[in-house]
């Protein structure tokens, strides 16, 4: 049973890390906690959803949840951050503006839903399953896993290697500096809100695949373990973040499957407190993210 | 007038109220008050609706005489504990309105049951919790508490399925539920049942795979999930994915008998056992008669709490009428008669409703299994 | 106007409880602490409370005081490990501070009823208890306003680094405002114990968070007069809105986002900075005119 449950805990653990790379990246540049990114990711399954049942293939549904989820991201910088951003000092505000637009996409999604609990209709996604090893692995969790890993090279080369991802860390560095030498700071911001809600939207989908229930209040519980992953990997910290999301759905797994039930919440956020005392940066903290440093 | 000065919404409804002006004629005045929009409104709001129902039935059938009739308005408690308070405060307030139907669950609940007995007011909740009742002589149960209802599945589990040891899984965060558990995990130890293990999980989650190959990597000869019914169906699901034995059975109370649960499991209910108020297109003359007529009216298949609305209106209505007879139409005259409510015609259970002298509320419960995608009632 | 009362009542009485909840939150805020932490507190408050009232047996003036000390403790322990930290941590220390709680209240079953939480509660909170207390609590905050403190938390909000150049110990204050913020939130948790009949963990979610700083986010984060504001615009404001009863998160939401980025001080404080801005304008004015008047005498 031991090493299924690891098994299980890494599929959660890398559907965490989709959802928890948007989080940090826009920690990364900006600074700024993005409270909405739950109900983004509530909304990339909640498109997903009704594209399917009306009738529209599958991958095209994805697909198109991800640019509608990518723009949501664009949205919540429009008119939650930018307007803040402005008049320095954001840190708070932003907080507060983005549980607003929080609020909102919740507060439609459930209009939507009639507060129902949604799924996938049977046969969206093949149901197979493999031995292997003594291990019982779906096709589904093959292709999450197979999936998040191709995501992740990508996103990784897209900032080290292309001059967009420069442009991302000048800004990320220090944000006046990489203006002066012509970096469109604006333009990066949005690109940034853009990949993070697309990837959130790709985490909704893949998580309502994965446990066939969706329902509009499902980013919360998301939303808070992401808390976690970017305390423990370090805010701002891509590296940190996979090796955190990981980490903790294996653990989740472990402490369902070993401990008295009811306990895991508590030895999570346990685990973010100790952390963020010890280690304020994080296990794998970049210099970049210094929880002592003064405010903006 | 104050109650529409309120604002309350309800406007729809204030047309039943002006086709039935006539001179001379009674109106008896009840408002339902039931979650329409929160976390019970997946109750409150069916419940409204089946109760509307039989109400507006009830005035068609002319069953409180020639031009009498029921008036009624429906409020939303909005699972909101705040607003309910202000609610019945207020409808208090109005002389006018004889009974709340309402409101539906928990901490709502009894909420209104405290300001209820403290105003002197009848109010009817949807809950099956006793401290309802307890509560005072002013506030009543609609559905039957874990009491009257889990003996049916324990029984069955014990002594039908002749089940040794049995993995629970509850639900952590809603009081109803952990009520019912706990009542099941008494009632089968009490008869020789070991529990397996107990887990817990929360309304929200929906990743079950740890515990569903915990489960199915454990021994046990029978599975008790005791979880509203779309979460119940998605964890039946996960577990038969993670290789659980199908021939363990699975077992659930009456939240499982909503359409929902077959619509969510599919294929992998199949088998699964519960118990049930409602057979869902009905069993009776009565029942199937309201299941054809709530279809054609709404063009939604009539589930548990549609049922349970639609019934409980026909005591209350009962009630009123017994009231009157009596020479008392008031608040007291009317909650003294729906005590004494006996033997009423119903749609759920085995087909009358009555209150006990603790005013506990039975109508029975029936052991159903999932066969070939729909509810079927399990001979014993 | 008695039955206007009576018909308004718990929305009063909802009212004044969310006006304390106001100031433990906004205590933190006045200070630079970036704390969410108030529904950890009011959740320690209203279960020591309810433990204490219907398991011991304990006197009930007594149990709120000693559920206010508890949550005050809770304040100061969360404090230390919390001043190591700035800005969005302290947000996400906090927010987890609030989980843990709540994870706890739901797992020690035997002690706190788990989800079933603790019902038969005696009622004996009222209006008037409601009003006294708040009122005390507003005197309170307005004495530290008056005092080297109020100033003290004003630097550290306004420039930390400035307050900390001046010698300020920035820990020290922190410290403070959290077991302010602690021991008003745990009173108005006992006294909402005391007020509703049954607590369960449920009730001290996220929802209650964002209540909590929708109120003080709209009635501003510094005057005595904010919270009032944020609470009385809350309580309000779902009793004319009744059609948008189901949107009424979005509402909230519109809110807050709105207030946020154009009357960032809330309305609350925009009142009393008005008030301020025109007695100091009537002084300088008057100022002015003595001067005007003494240059005449002098050049005459």
């Amino acid at each position: 049973m031991l090493s299924q449950q690891i098994l299980n805990g890494l599929v959660t653990g890398s559907v965490y890390a989709l959802f928890s790379l948007g989080f940090t990246l826009i920690f990364g540049v900006q600074k700024l906690l993005n409270f909405a990114h739950g109900a983004t990711f509530m909304a990339g399954a909640f498109i997903a959803y009704y594209c399917t049942i009306s009738g529209m293939p599958f991958l095209l549904a994805i697909g198109l949840s991800m640019v509608a989820t990518g723009v949501i991201g664009i949205v919540v910088d429009l008119v939650a951050f930018r307007p803040l951003r402005k008049r320095g000092n954001a840190e708070f505000p932003a907080l507060v503006s983005s549980i607003g637009v929080d609020l909102v996409l919740i507060s439609i999604a459930q209009q939507v839903s009639k507060t129902q609990v949604l799924n996938f209709p049977f046969g969206t996604f093949p149901v197979k399953f493999f031995n292997f090893l003594g291990l019982r692995i779906s096709l589904l969790q093959i292709v999450i896993l197979a999936t998040v890993a191709v995501l992740v090279v990508l996103l990784i080369f897209y900032l080290k290697k292309t001059s967009f991802g420069r442009q991302v860390r000048a800004v990320a560095t220090n944000e006046r500096a990489a203006a002066l030498l012509g970096v469109n700071v604006q333009s990066v911001f949005l690109q940034t809100f853009f990949i993070a809600g697309a990837l959130a939207g790709l985490a909704g989908v893949l998580i309502g695949l994965l446990f066939n229930s969706m329902q509009f209040l499902m980013g919360e519980p998301y939303m808070l373990r992401a808390f976690v992953v970017v305390v423990i990997g370090g805010l701002g910290s891509v590296p940190g973040a996979i090796v955190a999301s990981l980490m903790l759905g294996v653990m989740q797994s472990l402490t369902v499957a070993y401990l008295p039930s009811g306990l895991t919440d508590a030895i999570i956020f346990t685990l973010l407190f100790i952390v963020l005392l010890i280690r304020p940066n994080g296990l794998f903290g970049d210099a970049n993210a210094v929880a002592g440093g003064t405010r903006q | 007038m104050k109650l529409l000065k309120l604002g309350m919404s309800v406007a729809a409804f204030s047309a039943v109220m002006a086709s039935s002006t006539l001179a001379m004629a009674d109106e008896y005045k009840i408002v339902v008050l039931q979650s329409l929009t929160g976390g019970a409104a997946f109750i409150g709001k069916h419940v409204a609706d089946g109760a509307v129902m039989a109400a507006d039935e009830l005035n068609e059938k002319g069953f409180f005489g020639a031009g009498n009739s029921l008036v009624y308005e429906v409020a939303d408690d909005a699972t909101d504990r705040t607003q309910t308070l202000s609610l019945i405060t207020r409808l208090a307030a109005d002389d006018k309105v004889l009974l709340v139907m309402g409101p539906t669950s928990g901490s709502v609940a009894l909420a209104g049951a405290n300001v209820a007995n403290e105003r002197a007011f009848p109010v009817l909740t949807t809950t099956n919790s006793m401290e309802v009742v307890e509560n005072g002589p002013w506030s009543f149960i609609l559905t039957q508490p874990a009491d009257v209802t889990i003996p049916y599945l324990a029984d069955f589990t014990a002594q039908t399925l002749g089940a040794k040891s049995c993995a629970i899984i509850g639900v952590k965060d809603n009081e109803a539920y952990v009520a019912l558990q706990r009542k099941y995990e008494e009632l089968i130890q009490a008869q020789g049942v070991s529990l397996a293990s107990v887990d817990g999980v929360a309304l929200a989650d929906s990743d079950f795979s740890a515990l569903a190959t915990k489960i199915a990597t454990s021994d046990q000869d029978c599975v008790f999930i005791g979880t509203p019914a779309a979460q119940a169906a998605n964890m039946v699901i996960q577990l038969r994915q993670a290789g659980l034995d199908p021939s363990i059975p699975i077992l659930g109370h009456n939240a499982f008998a909503s359409p929902a649960f077959i619509e969510k499991g599919g294929a992998a209910v199949e088998n699964v056992y519960l118990i049930g108020a409602w057979v869902p297109g009905g069993d009776d003359e009565f029942s199937q008669a309201f299941a054809a007529n709530f279809q054609a009216k709404t063009g939604v298949s009539a589930d548990e709490w549609h049922a349970v609305g639609y019934s409980g209106m026909q005591v209350i209505a009962n009630a009123i009428k017994d009231a009157v007879a009596a020479g008392k139409v008031t608040r007291e005259g009317v909650r003294d008669a729906l005590g004494a409510q006996t033997d009423i015609p119903v749609v759920i259970g085995e087909g009358t409703y009555s209150y006990d002298e603790h005013r506990v509320p039975r109508f029975g419960m029936k052991v159903m299994q999932v066969k070939d995608g729909a509810f079927t009632v399990v001979e014993q | 106007m008695i039955n206007l009362y009576y018909a308004y009542q718990p929305i009063i009485d909802f009212f004044l409880l969310s006006v304390g909840f106001g100031y433990s939150q906004q205590i933190a805020l006045r200070a630079g602490v970036f704390s969410i932490a108030t529904a950890g507190f009011a959740a320690i408050g209203a279960y020591a409370v309810a433990i204490l009232v219907t398991k011991t047996g304990f006197p009930i003036v007594g149990a709120v005081v000693l559920g206010m000390v508890i949550a005050g403790g809770a304040g100061l322990v969360l404090s230390l490990p919390l001043a190591r930290l700035r800005g969005a941590f302290q947000a996400i220390a906090t927010l987890a501070f609030v989980q843990i709680v709540i994870s706890l209240l739901l797992f020690a079953e035997d002690f706190t009823g788990g989800a079933l939480g603790i019902t038969g509660i005696p009622r004996v909170v009222n209006t008037g208890v409601l009003i006294f207390i708040v009122a005390f609590v507003m005197y309170v905050m307005w004495s530290i306003g008056r005092t080297g403190l109020g100033r003290i938390f004003d630097a550290l909000r306004q420039e930390e680094s400035v307050a900390a150049s001046l010698g300020v110990n920035i820990g020290r204050y922190h410290a403070f405002a959290f077991i302010l913020s602690g021991a008003i939130g745990g009173l108005f948790g006992g006294l909402q114990s005391l007020y509703v009949f049954q607590i369960e963990p449920h009730n001290f979610g996220f929802a209650f968070m964002v209540n909590v700083l929708t109120v003080v986010i709209l009635g501003g984060r510094t005057t005595l007069l904010g919270p009032i504001m944020g609470a009385a615009i809350m309580a309000i404001l779902p009793e004319l809105a009744r059609p948008l009863a189901e949107y009424r998160p979005a509402v909230n939401g519109v809110i807050l986002i709105l207030v946020i980025t154009f009357l960032p001080n809330g309305v609350g404080d925009e009142i009393v900075f008005w008030f301020r801005r025109r007695r100091h304008a009537a002084a300088a004015a008057n100022r002015v005119k003595v001067k005007e008047a003494k240059n005449a005498v002098t050049s005459s």
